[in-house]
């Protein structure tokens, strides 16, 4: 009770309405993460419709169990992470700790799987610029596809990195200070970044390795 | 009295458990089995429909649940709408434009 006043910022009347503006503050951040993103996928849709049967080939190219994998090992983080929050707003410290460490654990075996599967990339020729041989139209327009799977997933791993960062930190605090039900908001705020870079995995998948299964 | 009502209203609110974040986790892992399997099969035009509606159905439990906007004030529910409804507007107006060239057959537009 005594750590309470030094929690709240004096911009704040008490804990509570800093814990909402901490998470109204962060859904206005993801607002504008969803446009960075979406930008990226405007792309996507028009190139993809103009080249239909390019993306079509150059995604049965993608390594299918690569992206699902980590399809299942983000949700899986996710899940992690939702019970991180939820064992920081019920102040059991043990649990928090053990949850945040696997949030971690799984993040950087995405990474993992995805630096995995951008090395087979660049085995198999595919990176734009260094080794996809653009001889005609048809490679040029599958070239596009792989520009944008560069992007868009380089952009996610990015921010993926960012958010184990994160991860590690609030690990660090929880270890040295603990979370409570009066004071969560760091953990809350890094799940939702969390979560979200989760959600654009989610649209990634089926965009980049499924359109060539079939 | 504004923090007695904040005070009512978070009594009032639920607290998702546990237990709804593991059923929500086992539900996204089978989304997931559900839409990759799909995949192999051949549904002409409607393949990626179909993977982008499962895809839906999983950021909407992840939203909800996850995120819990599900047990969320109003407010953030509309602060998460609202990124998802400019993404809306973005899509919109420039599909419009992409989707509708060869309307005309003008050579060259």
């Amino acid at each position: 009770m005594t750590s309470a006043p030094r929690l709240v910022g004096e911009q704040f009347d008490d804990l509570e309405q800093q814990q909402e503006a901490c998470s109204l503050g962060m859904w206005v951040f993801l607002c504008t993460e969803i446009l960075l993103f979406g930008g990226l996928f405007l792309s996507y849709a028009v190139y993809r419709h103009a080249y239909p049967q390019a993306f079509h080939d150059a995604s049965h190219d993608a390594e299918y169990w690569i992206g699902t994998s980590n399809t299942a090992v983000l949700l899986i983080s996710s899940l992690w992470m939702a019970l991180s929050v939820h064992c920081a707003r019920t102040g059991r410290r043990k649990l928090l700790l053990l949850f945040l460490a696997l949030t971690l654990i799984f993040g950087l075996a995405f990474l993992g799987l995805k630096g995995l599967e951008y090395y087979l990339d660049y085995k198999k020729n595919e990176v734009p610029g260094i080794n996809l041989p653009v001889t005609d139209a048809f490679s040029r327009q599958k070239e596009m596809f792989w520009t944008l799977y560069f992007f868009m997933t380089g952009l996610h791993a990015f921010h993926l990195t960012i958010g184990c960062g994160l991860v590690a930190l609030i690990l660090i605090l929880a270890w040295r200070t603990g979370y409570n039900a009066k004071h969560y908001a760091p953990v809350e705020v890094t799940g939702l970044y969390w979560h979200f870079i989760d959600i654009v995995w989610v649209f990634l998948y089926p965009l980049i390795y499924l359109p060539g299964r079939h | 009295m504004q923090a007695i009502d904040r005070n009512e209203q978070e009594a009032s609110r639920p607290e998702p458990r546990p237990r709804t974040f593991i059923l929500t986790g086992i539900a996204l892992l089978l989304l997931l089995a559900l839409t990759a399997g799909l995949s192999w099969v051949n549904l002409g035009l409607f393949n990626t429909p179909v993977a982008l509606l499962i895809a839906v159905a999983k950021a909407l439990l992840i939203i909800f649940i996850f995120m819990e906007v599900g047990f969320s004030k109003k407010l953030i529910w509309i602060y998460a709408a609202i990124g998802f409804i400019w993404l809306g507007i973005l899509f919109t107006l420039s599909l419009s434009d992409f989707l509708s060239r060869n309307y005309l057959h003008i050579p060259g537009k």
